[in-house]
């Protein structure tokens, strides 16, 4: 094999940071390689990934080598880097520079100074392998998630690069959008012989295609090899055991590799069932007893409908919705199906065309609107849409002397606690991660002591780790608050593992409703991963947590 | 049943290649001539009938494109400054020898009003025009035009463009989410408001900082500022654009010569000249008239084509 | 070397020689053409601020954040579409010249005129807002030098000139074009004509600054360093 890039005891220290983030680092991507870089929020991947590239160096101190086909990468060509190394990042909407698709894939090429009919050429040849002819002049406003991802994949393709380095890509994109990238990514490998190095929180998609796994800790590698080898790492530590995905994970928990000898592990639900099948092997199922006990009506939603325009399209329609105190409910759907919208109108922001909703049993209408957000906590996609302080705890204070409660600083203080944000608190909420922004605002909407709280995709981009927290400590809450929570999510293990209560949404109608195994157990296609792959033996067990030998 | 069609709810696809007029498919250039030489002549032809023809072609042109809405709009919003026009110039002028009245101590004459008027019309004439450049003149023809003269200007504006989407879109959401922590524009003094937004902006600015690092950074990796940069140029000179732009320079180049001739320029002052045109007078109307029409005259060449070969077929 | 000092000094060449072509040309044809001498005037003016930012290669950082600044100046105006006696763009464009500088308060001005145009429409105004909110920008990049300029007092006196001189401007070049003949009486009239939109802007202007300037020079301070855009003589 000949190798790409080689980096010899690389560790790296971020200038103002008081220890290393990076730490002695020798690893080697070889042509054909298809490698996953796993590792929790924060430990180090995508500074490793950017240690990779020169043009993206951080500032600080470093030590080490990095080379790219054995000469120090920094002394490679400005123009020849940006074309050997192809890199693309987390969210789709940032990275696009130009106004439409065409433009954007210009960009590249007329940034390392190639002739207009080269370009030309190029593009043509680009468009016809990625399809993307009937997007070409289209605004990249107007492109989904994930063919703004596809674009900005093409963007860097379209410079030829012999690897690609990959920033959690599809940490923004639903699931579905997410196979669709993966598979165009197999694609450019499998035809195009580029190596890739992907890092990523979900590795359900991409394990079964890769060659090698690295798990990465603190700035440490802890594993380099094979991808059944990295797995039963994994399941040795107490930090990355969450990030297995499930098949593996149920082989991993039941014992079945030691005891049957298995030497590869199953990656998918088809290998899974196979040696299930082949080996007659039975599973036990444990299934998880509800957790909370519904009380009375606090939202209703009846025959709802909404339009954006007159006589436009009803994205909800004829809709029927019940929420009780106490209560946790999932409400999963693509996109497009008006998930949010459902949201927007039970706060009021959108008013229905149709029907009529009553919250706490008051009709909406009749609601202040001041009382209402008191009453209804929303905690959106962005979190960072919610900040507008410097500090963590000038949000914190300044909400609590906002919503003019009698001990302010006790409460502001006392939701730190809770929330666990005592450490950061003074630190801006735009520096700190993803998973500890989600908290912030959570933080903040619950000052107001409300009684209804509507999640928007509250796991979007968080690792199995932090995801796994955040539904502990919201199932906690609602225990504790007796809240009633109305969580709108692509995300069906976590659904199946915290809600009450699952609904299908589809073509603005609630088409199923059920408690979340007698939910999944009457799906087929829309059902958790665990239940595809037990549907035979155990078909009410619908999350890993309740199987076992 | 199509189920797809329900949830359509993604705005119509436009296409940047295909344009609804001939004329749109020109070279930016040529169609960038054609709006410079309108506003010119607009400006040069001081004379009813020359003004009056303009205003009719610019109208049916507007017509044509389907822009009916906001014509109607841009003509109610420049009825200020065209009534500003009018009754400033008799006031302030007080040349002529037609002498209408005297209000004040101002003489009001015949010419200064017509003066006005014909002012008031070039005006209109150059909003009416404003209005086709606007719908036909996308911001990727005038960014073409602009990437010779001023590559990295251009690269900024472009950026700039493609942002504006993004953050009103980024906007929208935050306006949402402040509301429910008591932010928001829609109700209480213009004061309260006006600050309320303000506070809006601030965070749009500070969330836009945060996620621009990372378009740097795109930028960045694909060898921006690693050298001397090309621009790729969508737009070719073809056959038909040289024939257009030649037609329409040697045109008004003869044009504007009779101009500096005094044909087609009503004499106002010292005394209001006849309006009728003489034969050079008539031939240079016939001229400006067709310069006018030109992308009127593309798509009936078009319609008339199609209406052809259909018959054959 | 002698290329090097008419690469940097380009703009203001042509900007002088097309000032003295204008010049002499209205001295030989005699007309009124004093639109076709204002445009002339307007282009030179603009020029060497062009001109120097065609000649300086920027980062990538750079270009992207005078393009964030320009595009929150632009889209200001879409929130406060309902309040149209309230003008949020120039305030932004005073911000940013005070903390970066003439040059850049000039990149960001003129190109969030072109670009609000872009989607509230193009007119013959186009150019002269890119003069008023380009100068604008240029005139609070250099007073930003001065230590004075961090009194609030002062930018406000310095806001409120401003929505005047930008209306006057603005008034200027439908007086030129379609009034006849250009006096002083031509002028007033027009300025009485706008000054109930140009109070409102001045107004406007001395009330975000007097309650966002520090908050916003804060912030695009935090930025110019979080994108290491500070120059040398701020880290010392």
């Amino acid at each position: 094999m000949v190798e790409i890039i080689k980096t010899e005891g690389l560790s790296f220290q971020y200038s103002l940071a008081d220890k290393k983030s990076l730490n002695n680092i020798d690893l080697t991507i070889e042509n054909g390689d298809f490698i996953t870089l796993a590792g929790s929020s924060g430990s180090g991947k995508t500074t490793l990934l950017r240690q990779l590239k020169s043009e993206l160096w951080p500032v600080g101190k470093r030590e080490g080598r990095v080379l790219y086909q054995g000469e120090p990468i920094d002394e490679l060509d400005a123009r020849v880097s940006a074309q050997k190394i192809g890199m693309v990042f987390q969210s789709p909407d940032d990275q696009l520079v130009m106004d439409n698709v065409i433009q954007e894939l210009a960009f590249s090429l007329e940034n390392i100074g190639l002739a207009p009919d080269e370009i030309q050429k190029r593009i043509a040849e680009l468009v016809n392998f990625l399809n993307l002819q009937d997007i070409l002049y289209e605004s990249v406003h107007n492109l989904s998630g994930g063919q703004k991802q596809m674009v900005n994949l093409a963007a860097v393709l379209i410079l030829r690069p012999q690897v690609l380095l990959l920033d959690e890509p599809t940490a923004q994109l639903d699931p579905i959008a997410t196979k669709e990238f993966i598979s165009l990514l197999k694609r450019v490998h499998d035809e195009l012989g580029i190596a890739v190095l992907i890092s990523e929180h979900r590795l359900e998609d991409v394990i079964p295609l890769s060659n090698k796994l690295w798990l990465i800790d603190e700035g440490t590698m802890q594993y380099e090899g094979d991808v059944t080898g990295g797995l039963k790492a994994m399941w040795a530590s107490d930090k990355l055991t969450n990030f297995i995905p499930d098949v593996p994970f149920v082989f991993l928990k039941t014992g079945l590799t030691d005891s049957n000898a298995i030497s590869k592990l199953p990656l998918t639900v088809d290998k899974g069932k196979q040696i299930l099948q082949n080996q007659q092997i039975d599973l036990v199922g444990n299934q998880a007893a509800p957790q909370a006990t519904p009380g009375e009506e606090t939202v209703k939603v009846a025959r709802t409908s909404f339009e954006y325009t007159k006589n436009g399209l009803y994205v909800l329609d004829n809709l029927n919705l019940t929420v009780h105190k106490n209560e946790w409910l999932a409400i999963i759907g693509k996109n497009g199906t008006g998930k949010t919208t459902l949201l927007k109108v039970i706060m009021g922001i959108l008013t229905p065309r149709r029907g009529s909703i009553k919250v706490l049993g008051k009709k909406l209408r009749s609601w202040k609107q001041a009382d209402l957000y008191n009453e209804i906590g929303y905690l959106s996609q962005n979190p960072a849409d919610y900040f507008t302080y410097d500090s963590i705890e000038e949000e914190f204070f300044n909400r609590a002397e906002q919503l003019k409660l009698d001990t302010p600083n006790e409460a502001a203080e006392g939701m730190m606690a809770e929330l666990d944000l005592a450490k950061l608190r003074k630190q801006n909420p735009h520096d700190v991660s993803g998973g500890e922004q989600q908290l912030v605002a959570l933080g903040l909407i619950l000052m107001s002591s409300p009684r209804i709280l509507l999640l928007d995709e509250p796991t979007k981009g968080l690792d199995p780790l932090r995801r796994l927290r955040l539904g502990k400590l919201i199932k906690q809450l609602q225990l504790d608050k007796q809240l009633s929570i109305i969580m709108v999510s692509h995300d069906m293990e976590f659904s199946a593992r915290f809600a009450d209560k699952c609904a299908l949404i589809f073509d603005g109608e609630i088409v199923s409703e059920d408690e979340p195994h007698k939910f999944f157990a009457g799906n087929f296609f829309y059902t958790t991963v665990v239940n595809r792959l037990l549907r035979n033996q155990l078909p009410n067990i619908i999350n890993r947590e309740e199987v076992s030998r | 049943m199509d189920v797809h069609r329900k949830y359509g709810t993604r705005p119509q696809r436009s296409n940047g290649l295909k344009s609804r007029l001939v004329f749109e498919q020109l070279n930016p250039w040529v169609m960038f001539t054609y709006y410079i030489l309108t506003i010119a002549f607009s400006m040069t032809f001081i004379h009813p009938i020359f003004l009056g023809c303009e205003l009719l072609i610019v109208i049916l042109l507007n017509v044509v494109s389907k822009n009916g809405k906001q014509l109607v709009a841009v003509l109610q919003g420049s009825l200020f400054m065209m009534a500003f026009i009018m009754i400033m110039n008799p006031i302030i002028n007080n040349h002529g020898t037609h002498i209408i009245m005297t209000i004040g101590g101002t003489i009001i004459t015949v010419e200064a009003v017509v003066y006005g008027a014909l002012m008031a019309l070039s005006l209109a004439i150059v909003m009416v025009v404003f209005v086709s450049y606007n719908k036909s003149f996308t911001s990727q023809k005038f960014m073409y035009l602009f990437s010779r003269i001023s590559p990295r200007l251009t690269l900024l504006t472009l950026i700039t463009i493609r942002f504006v989407p993004l953050f009103i879109q980024r906007f929208k959401n935050i306006v949402t989410i402040q509301a429910t922590r008591g932010i928001q524009m829609t109700s209480g003094s213009v004061k309260h408001r006006a600050k309320s937004g303000m506070r809006l902006l601030e965070v749009l600015l500070v969330n836009s900082f945060y996620n621009a690092l990372q378009t740097a950074d795109s930028m960045t990796a694909r060898g921006y500022a690693s050298g001397k940069r090309t621009s790729y140029e969508r737009y070719r000179f073809t056959l038909r654009d040289f024939v257009s732009l030649g037609l329409l320079l040697v045109g008004s180049g003869i044009c504007f010569y009779s101009a500096t001739k005094g044909v087609g320029r009503l004499a106002i002052y010292p005394t209001l000249g006849k309006v009728g045109l003489s034969a050079s007078g008539i031939g240079v109307l016939g001229l400006v008239i067709l310069i006018y029409s030109f992308p009127i005259i593309l798509e009936a060449w078009e319609w008339v084509w199609w209406k052809l070969s259909k018959l054959k077929g | 070397m002698k290329l090097k000092s008419i690469q940097a000094h380009g703009g203001l060449i042509l900007a002088i020689i097309i000032m003295v072509v204008a010049l002499a040309s209205i001295l030989v044809f005699k007309g009124d053409h004093y639109l076709a001498f204002s445009f002339a005037c307007l282009i030179a003016s603009m020029l060497p601020f062009y001109w120097d930012f065609e000649v300086n290669q920027l980062r990538a950082r750079e270009i992207v954040f005078l393009a964030v600044l320009a595009t929150v100046a632009a889209v200001a105006r879409v929130p406060f579409a309902p309040l149209p006696s309230v003008q949020p763009t120039s305030f932004i464009i005073i911000v940013s010249a005070l903390a970066l500088g003439k040059d850049s308060g000039f990149i960001i001005g003129s190109t969030a005129a072109i670009v609000s145009n872009l989607f509230l429409g193009q007119g013959p105004w186009t150019p002269w807002q890119m003069f008023c909110w380009g100068m604008m920008g240029v005139t609070a990049g250099i007073i930003g030098k001065y230590k004075w300029s961090q009194n609030v007092k002062v930018l406000c006196v310095f806001g409120f000139a401003w929505g005047f001189i930008f209306g006057w401007i603005m008034d200027l070049w439908y007086a030129l074009a379609y009034v006849q003949p250009l006096n002083m009486k031509t002028f007033i009239a027009a300025f009485v004509a706008s000054a109930y939109f140009d109070l409102a802007h001045a107004l406007s202007n001395v009330f975000f600054i007097a309650l966002f300037y520090k908050s916003w020079y804060r912030i695009i301070m935090r930025f110019k360093q979080k994108y290491g855009l500070l120059d040398e003589a701020e880290i010392k």
